[in-house]
């Protein structure tokens, strides 16, 4: 019995330490980080863009990052005309506030100057809905809600149970609980495949058909396009774009988001 | 009766508007007839049918008609549709009938012109050829009943109206996309190769229909100009288009199950579109233009490239002033001809004044020069005359127009010689560009928000995975208890033998109190009654169906490798029961406690081995 208490106690030490592994790793603290945040923003209200950008930067270098903060960067990158870098940090952003107004009205307007192929709207109404419908959750959202709506369905089954609730009523409950799980399911793996290895250009590159430097030109990439990562080569890419071109560009042309 | 009035009125009203739409409808559809016919496919395999579509515009007053036979077909009638369409606020009714053509032969086949009297007047289609081929001929894909191929479907085209052309003539350029019974998506702007030439960019299309040959194409047309910068015979071309295909993928359910990830890219966004986008480059024919030099003959000093058709101005104002005061000097050049290359001929008498930089901006064939001059002395009394020369392409020869001279008055400055700094004049600022509003980003955040980990995602972290796990720990308890209990409350057999022990262990204790105390009646009737009810609860039995013959039946049934041993020990317990009703004085406290032992040895060894 002792010994299975020793162990008990060990194993909830290591657990423990998981969890707060996250604070572990951080390099440096939450107040810090936001003085840091405030100075780059005084920075930011006197035109010195670049100087903003370096302690936003410090900040993400701190193992530090909130949507304000990649949105005040990316705002920041804009300013300095490097649209890349801006869409990069929007995006960035988006996946931690995806609702906000102002962010996504910065967000369109820079991706307005990006020419080009950009991401093609859905076709049809199914794909759209589902599209509004993974767009509007960040994916801790997601993951919140569906874990509510299973502990919902786990607690729900006990109480219909001890207080013998009748079928129909269980049915009921069972089925539109059911079906709100999988709607949020179905869109957190689909966010999930559609943000993974994604990246976005930061220069105006050249794809090429081969990953070598005198390889013939495939297509034009503008700064700022989003792509997809398919795998890594050395120091070369292959990517592909939104109207399904694939290609290899070099590894600084492009940065994951 | 009041609602059934109501109703039948109502049902007046509806009838008396329906009649009058049908008569409105009828008064506005458009009196234009027209009559043509329409094939599916101009290439055919044997065996598989076509569609001729005869379509007549303006009337709907038509039946359908039978065909005369046509050589190399068998025609069968299949239906008819009518149409309304409102053409600039006028109706348009139509009305199409569909036959269904089996080739029947392989070789070069005609639709003769097809002739249809409608109010006494006769209207005739053109004749459509078609080409029957053996279906092991090429042919893309039969399976899809579009009998085509790729090309003939969805092709591009280069054209020009000249053929002969001078050096930095204006040459009209089409580049039409031809797209015929396929879908087609993300058009982009035509690329077109021309070395040798100088291109406008120009994003505008049109769009229109037009039956080639019986097929209907949806034609987008590219219109652009050409400059030949260099002599000879130049190649203009090929123009290439990239678009993308719209295909219906019909297998998609049987290859995404197989070889795959389910979680596979293709899968989720196939998951709501069954249909996929294949981009194609589609490549014209090159056009070759024949460039000839302009001639040498009456080619004037001035003549600096210009070709094409123009006109020009030039004006000049104020026309009296101070000296140091500006005036404005005004050249426009407006007519058809490479305004890019065309340049402003230069000021004459550019010693008497002082000159500031000309702005030049071109706009709608229009190309304007603004610049300040400024007169350096009162003596000066014209600014001289401005010639301008150009290749006329219309007649072929060189022409030059003349403006001017103009007369100026210039009059002694009040301030002396000295020459006025001067900014741009009216004229130059309105040639800036037009403000643009509202176009930057919205500012930062005061807030930062809730910092936390990079990547610290929920779904990444081991303590949302302690949480869940110890959720699921909390609802199998929970489930579990409820199990326990409701079988304890439904099934009696299963109630009783988990109760027996407790029970025994109960009796037991009673017994072995009794034992201390040496009250040995008592003691082997609790011990009699507590192993009867075990035994009775542990087999499902009655009380007074425990007897040692009952239970030996049901343990000869059980496995057990001290089974035999424990049938034994049973026998002397129930033998010591019976026995200490007519002889107790034979039994001792040795026997008593061996007794005890033997029946909690019982007890265990059933619980441990007796399920």
């Amino acid at each position: 019995m002792k010994l299975y208490a020793k162990y008990f106690g060990t194993t909830l030490f290591v657990l423990l330490a998981f969890v707060f592994t996250d604070l572990a790793m951080a390099q440096i603290s939450k107040s810090e980080s936001l003085s840091k945040f405030v100075s780059a923003g005084l920075a930011y209200k006197s035109g010195e863009y670049s100087e903003a950008i370096a302690i936003y930067e410090e900040v993400l270098d701190g193992d530090k990052e909130s949507g304000a903060l990649y949105y005040n960067l990316g705002n920041s990158y804009f300013k300095e005309g490097k649209r890349g870098k801006a869409i990069l940090n929007y995006e960035r952003a988006l996946q931690l506030m995806p609702r906000d107004s102002d962010l996504q009205f910065n967000y369109r307007h820079a991706r307005s100057s990006v020419k080009g192929y950009g991401e093609q709207k859905p076709s049809n109404i199914l794909n759209r809905l589902a599209q509004a419908h993974v767009q509007f959750y960040a994916v801790d959202e997601m993951v919140v809600i569906i874990t509510i709506i299973t502990l919902a369905l786990g607690i729900l089954y006990l109480l219909s149970l001890y207080l013998k609730w009748p079928t129909k009523l269980r049915q009921n409950f069972f089925i539109i609980l059911g079906v709100f799980w999988l709607i949020y399911t179905a869109g957190f793996i689909l966010k999930f495949q559609q943000d993974k290895n994604m990246a976005i250009t930061l220069t105006n590159a050249k794809a090429t058909f081969e990953p070598r430097q005198e390889s013939t030109t495939h297509f034009q990439l503008s700064e700022g396009i989003k792509v997809k990562i398919l795998k890594k080569q050395d120091n070369w890419i292959k990517i592909k774009r939104a109207d399904g071109k694939l290609g290899w560009v070099q590894e600084d042309a492009v940065e994951r988001i | 009766m009041n609602i059934s009035f109501i109703s039948t009125k109502l049902s007046r009203i509806s009838v008396s508007l329906l009649v009058g739409l049908v008569l409105f409808l009828q008064s506005a559809i458009a009196q234009d007839i027209s009559f043509d016919a329409e094939v599916s496919t101009n290439r055919a395999v044997v065996g598989n049918p076509i569609q001729l579509t005869l379509i007549i515009r303006g009337t709907q007053k038509i039946s359908p008609k039978q065909l005369p036979p046509i050589d190399g077909f068998d025609i069968q009638y299949q239906n008819s549709s009518q149409r309304f369409t409102t053409i600039n606020g006028q109706f348009e009714g139509s009305v199409s009938f569909q036959y269904s053509l089996v080739p029947l032969k392989v070789g070069n086949y005609g639709i003769p012109a097809l002739k249809l009297a409608i109010d006494g007047k006769d209207y005739t289609t053109q004749p459509i050829s078609i080409e029957v081929v053996d279906s092991a001929g090429g042919v893309s894909s039969p399976s899809q009943g579009t009998q085509t191929s790729l090309d003939d479907r969805i092709f591009v085209r280069l054209e020009t109206s000249k053929q002969e052309v001078y050096l930095n003539d204006r040459v009209p350029i089409k580049m039409l996309l031809y797209i015929a019974n396929v879908d087609v998506d993300d058009i982009q702007y035509p690329q077109l190769e021309h070395a040798g030439f100088t291109v406008e960019k120009d994003d505008q299309y049109k769009k229109y229909q037009q039956i080639i040959q019986g097929v209907r194409y949806t034609i987008f047309e590219f219109n652009t100009f050409a400059y030949p910068t260099r002599l000879g015979a130049l190649t203009l071309g090929p123009v290439q288009i990239e678009c993308n295909l719209i295909v219906r993928n019909q297998n998609r359910r049987s290859s995404s199950g197989r070889g795959r990830g389910v979680f596979d890219d293709d899968f989720f966004s196939g998951f709501f579109d069954r249909v996929e986008k294949r981009p194609v480059t589609l490549k014209s024919d090159p056009i070759t233009l024949n460039v000839l030099p302009l001639p040498e003959d009456g080619r004037p000093q001035d003549f600096s490239g210009a070709v094409g058709n123009f006109n020009f101005d030039v004006s000049v104002g104020p026309r009296e002033l101070k000296v140091g005061d500006p005036i404005t000097l005004r050249m426009k050049i407006r007519g058809n001809g490479n305004l890019k290359a065309v340049e402003f001929p230069s000021f004459a008498n550019q010693d008497e004044f002082k000159l500031y930089d000309p702005i030049i901006k071109e706009e709608n064939n229009t190309k304007i020069l603004e610049q300040v001059i400024v007169p350096k002395s009162d003596q000066i009394e014209t600014v001289l005359a401005i010639q301008f020369s150009y290749f006329d392409i219309n007649y072929g020869k060189y022409r030059t127009i003349t403006r001017g001279p103009f007369p100026i008055k210039v009059e002694k400055s009040d301030q002396g010689e000295g020459v006025k700094v001067i900014g741009l004049g009216e004229l130059a600022t309105s040639i800036v560009p037009p403000e643009k509003l509202g176009q930057d980003i919205v500012f930062i955040k005061d807030s930062a928000g809730t910092f936390r980990a990079k990547g610290a995602w929920l779904y990444r972290r081991v303590g949302f995975y302690i949480f869940l796990f110890v959720m699921g720990i909390f609802w199998g308890v929970a489930y579990i208890f409820y199990k326990q209990t409701h079988r304890l409350k439904t099934d009696t057999v299963y109630a009783r033998r988990m109760q027996a022990p407790r029970h025994a262990r109960k009796g037991l204790m009673h017994a072995k109190k009794l034992l201390e105390e040496g009250k040995r009646e008592d003691y082997y009737t609790t011990i009699f009654k507590t192993l009867q009810n075990y035994l009775g609860n542990k087999f499902h039995l009655s009380s007074g169906a425990v007897t040692f013959e009952t239970i030996e039946e049901i343990l000869l049934n059980k496995q057990g490798a001290d089974m035999a041993s424990v049938r034994n020990r049973l026998k002397i317990i129930f033998d010591e029961c019976d026995m200490i009703r007519y002889a107790s004085g034979q039994i001792t406290a040795k026997d008593m406690q061996e007794n005890y032992q033997k029946v909690e040895q019982i007890i265990d060894y059933l619980e441990r081995h007796v399920k």
